[in-house]
């Protein structure tokens, strides 16, 4: 039996396809696992980030949700005044006669002793006094107090009025501001 | 194919190529005939040479059993390719032979038989297996005889199985290397067709002694068989176990049938051996009449049995052709130990198990071995075939996955994806729904003058049996509760004046349920949520006192409250924590 070709067929038959075929298949597979290493580094950053969109969209959808409701808000606090407080007083004033309802006066101090003490929002403080009677006052405090939700009662008197007609009503309410 | 070139003169490549183009261009990857001894294959040829003058051929197909004679080659048709040619043809051709995937031929030298001792450096017994390599790579370093060709003739080793200790245990037998053109022309005509003829040329003496389980006992005296030739007898002396204990031959005159000095020949020789009175037994080999051969032996070894052996009777008991040369039966029968016990002696068992007999004298030689790779080299050349195709389905696999693998994460959104810069867009939309959360807090509707009146209203009696004095309501905030929220209480403290009945009316609400059954209503019909009572982080309390009234004058009253006999302050204080949804947010605005 001849030795001549055994070796070269182990080498040549087997060996080197085996090896080839080992490098382009450890090749291949470094491929994969180098793309796939990759990979999983973009998708955690990438699912990271879709929570995060998920966040701000769900953010957004508040946001939007309430856009509305802040933008009127922000208005009414941007208009209203102390001058345009006492137009609304006086338009309420008006739907009633002076027997059932007169302001008597009214005071403004730039900061609240009430419900704004130590909120960091600024506020203002406004005391008032009416000669009223008990549902006239009512009627009047429900619009005044609907159409300018940043007034947040702090104190409410009543007593018999000196005159023995009415009431009087002394008020002192804490007016959210901007400044 | 060009296997001029030894592959020793071939680079390590080169050779890989010839053996591809071996495994390609003929069947020996296919057919292991190409790497099967002669007298293994199905279909054979025996050709026995008797003498120069050619040889007499049989057709033997071992799975049908059949032995056929057929045309005989002359000397001349042995020299000639063409006509070796047309003989295997005519074989493969042959009805019998129809279908044969690869064709043996032996040839059984008995025209030439020659014996030597071995070198006196090589007597041990021990050494016999590697003696036998030694005489087929290079026997003139173990023979004795150093004058002797081996250009002309082929040695081969044949041991004395029933040699005394001291005694020759092995002697070297050669044949002429004639034939070894004619073989080799035979098994490049195989080549040329790419049909496996595989050759073997056996002894017939060798296989002649292989018969003697066959026709003969052990004899307590001894055993002297006589193989009578064309030209040549050859003595195998026996032991009382008929063990082989040597060889001897002698060439016969021209024209004479057997030795005229055999008798004091086997004489001297059984008497070395101290056999007295062995049996002798003549085997006439070529058909000679050996009459006159035992009337010498008698006559010169006195008072010994002298036998001749009739091989038709051993022909016939095989159901063999009588004319079939005797020494077939020991290449193609198998021996039965239980009728022929002999088998199981040293010398025959040695022959049976290690086939001393049946030696090639005339293989191929190196450098024709070489010219084709092996079958381990086929073997291993079909393996890696098999391992590349599987390793190929592998890789294949492989690729497949590792190209859709890629491609799948390389096109999946997480690939391509951009980061963007959320933090921006989501500390905008934060800032803008912590602006909305807290005007949310600060607008809620936790105090209303208008609700505080509607509850102070319902606590008095439509029927003007109660009527209020005066009324105060607070509200103060309780700073410091938490960092973020900030609780406060609302407080009302109600005075008034009521009859009996005003009083049990005011006294309904003066109870824990009952000052909250009246807030759920002020909130259900107010729609105003801070005087929901049922809340975990809310609570109200209520006092009530009454007393008589000091100003009690129904007959000049001064005013209202004195038509009422009695007087009463109830304080209702509403606790809201820091806990509460409605508890003022404390957080700095960052935009204002």
């Amino acid at each position: 039996m001849s030795d001549y070709y055994k070796q070269s067929v182990a080498v040549f038959g087997v060996g080197l396809p085996m090896l080839l075929i080992v490098v382009i298949a450890g090749v291949s597979l470094y491929q994969v696992s180098s793309v796939s290493s990759e990979h999983l580094v973009k998708k955690r950053k990438y699912d990271k980030a879709q929570v995060e969109m998920r966040q701000s969209m769900e953010l957004l959808g508040k946001v939007n949700k309430n856009k509305a409701l802040l933008s009127e808000w922000d208005r009414m606090m941007r208009t209203e005044t102390r001058g345009t407080f006492l137009e609304h007083w006086k338009k309420a004033e008006k739907k009633f006669s002076g027997k059932e309802l007169t302001k008597s006066s009214h005071n403004w101090v730039n900061y609240s002793e009430g419900l704004g003490r130590g909120v960091s929002q600024p506020a203002s403080q406004v005391n008032m006094t009416f000669l009223a009677t008990y549902r006239a006052m009512q009627a009047a405090l429900m619009e005044i107090e609907s159409t300018l939700p940043n007034m947040q009662l702090d104190s409410l008197t009543m007593t018999p009025a000196s005159s023995g007609k009415g009431i009087d009503f002394k008020t002192t309410f804490t007016v959210w501001t901007l400044k | 194919m060009n296997l001029d070139k030894h592959p020793s003169e071939l680079n390590l490549f080169q050779q890989y190529l010839r053996t591809v183009k071996v495994a390609k261009s003929t069947s020996r990857m296919k057919n292991p005939a190409w790497y099967q001894a002669a007298l293994e294959l199905d279909v054979q040829v025996h050709c026995y040479l008797k003498d120069a003058g050619g040889a007499t051929c049989y057709l033997h197909v071992k799975s049908k059993r059949i032995f056929e004679k057929i045309d005989r080659l002359s000397s001349r048709q042995l020299e000639q390719r063409d006509e070796l040619e047309k003989f295997i043809d005519s074989i493969l051709k042959h009805e019998a032979a129809v279908g044969a995937k690869a064709l043996g031929v032996i040839f059984y030298l008995a025209d030439e038989f020659s014996i030597a001792g071995l070198g006196p450096e090589h007597q041990n017994p021990v050494e016999l297996n590697h003696l036998r390599d030694m005489m087929l790579e290079d026997p003139m370093a173990v023979l004795d005889d150093k004058t002797i060709s081996t250009e002309t003739h082929s040695w081969r080793l044949f041991p004395y199985a029933g040699a005394s200790a001291g005694s020759e245990f092995a002697t070297a037998v050669a044949v002429s290397r004639r034939q070894s053109k004619t073989l080799k022309t035979l098994r490049e005509i195989g080549n040329q067709k790419n049909f496996p003829v595989r050759t073997s040329a056996v002894s017939a003496p060798l296989c002649a002694i292989a018969l003697m389980p066959w026709l003969s006992k052990a004899a307590a005296s001894g055993t002297i068989a006589l193989f009578n030739y064309e030209n040549f007898t050859l003595m195998a002396f026996f032991n009382s176990h008929c063990d082989l204990m040597m060889l001897r031959f002698m060439s016969h005159a021209s024209g004479d049938a057997y030795p005229a000095n055999i008798g004091p020949a086997i004489l001297s020789t059984a008497t070395a051996f101290e056999l007295e009175n062995p049996d002798i037994k003549l085997f006439s080999m070529v058909g000679h009449d050996l009459q006159g051969l035992v009337i010498t032996l008698k006559s010169a070894i006195a008072g010994t049995d002298v036998s001749t052996i009739n091989p038709a009777e051993l022909l016939n008991e095989f159901s063999l052709p009588v004319d079939l040369p005797l020494e077939y039966i020991a290449t193609t029968e198998d021996l039965d130990l239980e009728i022929h016990p002999l088998g199981n002696n040293e010398t025959f068992t040695s022959l049976r198990e290690e086939s001393w007999h049946l030696q090639d004298f005339l293989s191929p030689d190196q450098d024709e071995i070489d010219s084709y790779p092996g079958q381990a080299d086929m073997k291993l050349l079909k393996i890696g075939k098999r391992l590349k195709k599987v390793a190929a389905m592998l890789l294949i696999g492989i690729l497949v996955y590792s190209g859709l693998s890629i491609s799948i994460k390389i096109k999946s959104d997480a690939w391509s994806y951009e980061p963007k810069n959320l933090e921006s867009s989501n500390i905008g939309l934060t800032a803008e729904l912590k602006k909305y959360e807290r005007w949310n807090n600060l607008l809620m509707d936790r105090s209303k003058a208008w609700v505080s009146m509607e509850l102070v209203a319902r606590l008095m009696p439509n029927d003007g049996t109660a009527i209020l004095k005066d009324v105060l309501h607070r509200v103060n905030p309780k700073p410091g509760d938490s960092n973020e929220k900030s609780g406060f209480t609302k407080e009302w403290t109600i005075n008034g004046y009521g009859s009996d009945k005003g009083i049990e009316f005011v006294e309904r609400f003066s109870t824990r349920e009952g000052i909250k059954k009246l807030f759920r209503e002020v909130a259900r019909d107010s729609g105003n949520s801070i005087y929901m009572p049922n809340v975990s982080e809310r609570d109200v309390n209520v006092s009530l006192k009454q007393q008589p009234n000091p100003s009690y004058n129904t007959i000049s009253p001064q005013k209202p409250g004195d038509n009422f006999p009695k007087q009463f302050t109830m304080v209702i204080s509403q606790n809201i924590t820091s806990d509460d949804e409605m508890a003022l947010a404390a957080l700095k605005d960052p935009s204002n």
